[in-house]
């Protein structure tokens, strides 16, 4: 049966934050008309943190779908109990459970003191056109 | 009988081989990215020669996994749930490869770029080859019950056919991505590029003949090759031929012609069935016993007959916009760094 619990707060993390994302467009729609938009520190400030929000829903969404289905894995044909696969062994999901999370969690981290470093560097000034012979490309790795 | 089941067949065999052309020469870049690029500026050309290609490329294989799922899901089930751990390796080598691009050229510092170098590299090593054995391993056959289950255990998976089936495509890779350079890059790049083909060529060659025979004995009872096995000892040939004579664009042709005969030999080798059984042939996997309802099938084929174009179309405008060459002097003049990628990313 579901998770009360999950089922609960999934619902509302989801939705409330959707219309708190929402409420921050419009913020910043406000402030374009104002032209206020790059100087305003409170908005830039939740803007910038705002960036956590879409992955809290995400997690919440998926937590009330995947959940909120129990006990089907698919809705009124199949139940999951019938769905796990006979040959994956327990031993199997540890290793592959591990591994993923050892991955993402190197991943993530190198993925935030990057993002973390970019934040804090001063923009460089922009090369006038006539300085470099060619275009750069437009995509670079 | 549904036609549409045998046609769906060769849909995925046709998506397996359009992913091995054409993700087949990003493996074989990713491979030799620090070999054709001596300094930092040349790897990160060599990268940028699929930087916007590879992830469409890998589009293929998602598609050629999720079309096995929608047309065949006994084949799906058997399959990764049979090659669990090596698909985890295979998930495992393809994330970080991908990754690799990305953050390489997102810090300046020696080690920072040596370990992405080395990842991708390993990366677009394992990935051919895990892939290539799980494809020989269809071929070759694997303890499989009357339930449709797999019975082994992790080792059952590595028969010697199916590894010298990966081995085979990671040389075939390997001259892909080389002859590719040779039309992608310029100058010292081009030429190092046309070196290293001519010192893969005969590997690849002799790799590809072995193979062949190999296939030939395990799937067929006649003595002749069939046409595509043909096909792909000829085209194999044509390519050590075509790299020592340093005509680039039909050496790319020829290795192409190469990869899609060798792939194409596994699925008309298999067919009818999709996964044999060592344990008995009455327990092999086929087209028929694997197959979805007709209904399945009838929406597929409608969603691909939509979808299919408007995606080739998207892919062929991508090559065409990046049809250019990439010389080393892009990234060497205006000394990108942090700063470059910073200002583009920002579009300032």
């Amino acid at each position: 049966m579901p998770n009360v619990f999950i089922q609960y707060w999934g619902m509302r993390v989801m939705a409330y934050l959707g219309v708190v994302v929402l409420l921050i467009g419009a913020w910043g729609l406000w402030l374009i008309r104002r032209k206020e938009l790059a100087t305003s520190r409170v908005f830039l400030w939740v803007a910038v943190w705002g960036a956590v929000l879409p992955f809290l829903m995400n997690t919440a969404g998926w937590l009330l779908t995947e959940s909120g289905r129990q006990p089907w894995i698919v809705q009124g044909i199949m139940l999951t109990k019938n769905g796990i696969s006979p040959t994956v062994s327990t031993t199997w999901l540890w290793i592959s459970l591990v591994v993923f999370i050892v991955l993402y969690g190197i991943l993530g981290t190198v993925d935030l003191i990057l993002m973390l470093r970019y934040s804090r560097k001063q923009l460089p000034p922009a090369r006038a056109d006539s300085e470099t012979d060619a275009p750069l490309p437009a995509v670079q790795y | 009988m549904n036609h549409l089941v045998p046609f769906w067949f060769i849909v995925i065999a046709i998506l397996w081989t359009g992913f091995f052309i054409l993700e087949g020469f990003d493996f074989g870049v990713g491979m030799l990215h620090t070999a054709v690029g001596t300094d930092d500026a040349s790897r990160r050309a060599a990268i940028n020669t699929i930087g916007p290609l590879w992830d469409g490329n890998e589009v293929w294989l998602i598609v050629a996994a999720a079309a096995i799922f929608a047309a065949f899901p006994r084949w799906y089930a058997t399959m990764f749930s049979g090659l669990y751990l090596a698909m985890v390796l295979l998930l495992a080598a393809l994330i970080v490869r991908g990754v690799a691009f990305e953050y390489r050229g997102k810090r300046d510092g020696i080690r920072w770029r040596r370990t992405w170098d080395r990842l991708l590299t390993v990366g677009s090593v394992l990935a051919p080859l895990l892939i290539g054995i799980a494809l020989g391993d269809l071929l070759h056959g694997l303890p499989i019950n009357s339930n449709q289950d797999y019975t082994g255990s992790f080792w059952d998976l590595l028969p010697p056919y199916a590894v010298f089936t990966g081995i085979t495509l990671v040389w075939v890779c390997l001259l892909h991505g080389a002859t590719f350079l040779s039309l992608k890059t310029t100058g010292d790049m081009r030429q190092r590029a046309g070196v290293i083909a001519r010192r893969v060529a005969p590997v690849t060659g002799a790799f590809v003949l072995g193979f062949v025979i190999w296939t030939h004995v395990t799937a067929s009872t006649t003595f002749f090759l069939n046409p595509v096995e043909l096909l792909a000892v000829l085209a194999a040939i044509a390519a050590v031929w075509l790299v020592y004579d340093h005509r680039d664009g039909f050496a790319f042709a020829a290795t192409t012609v190469t990869m899609a005969a060798c792939i194409v030999s596994i699925f008309t080798g298999l067919y009818p069935n999709v996964m044999v059984s060592s344990t008995s042939k009455a327990y092999n996997l086929t087209v028929h016993n694997t197959a979805s309802g007709p209904y399945s099938f009838k929406i597929l084929t409608i969603v691909a007959i939509i979808f299919l174009p408007v995606v080739l179309a998207y892919q062929v405008w991508t090559y065409y916009v990046f049809r250019r060459r990439v010389s080393a002097d892009d990234f060497r003049s205006a000394s990108p760094g942090e700063g470059d990628s910073l200002r583009r990313d920002l579009h300032v």
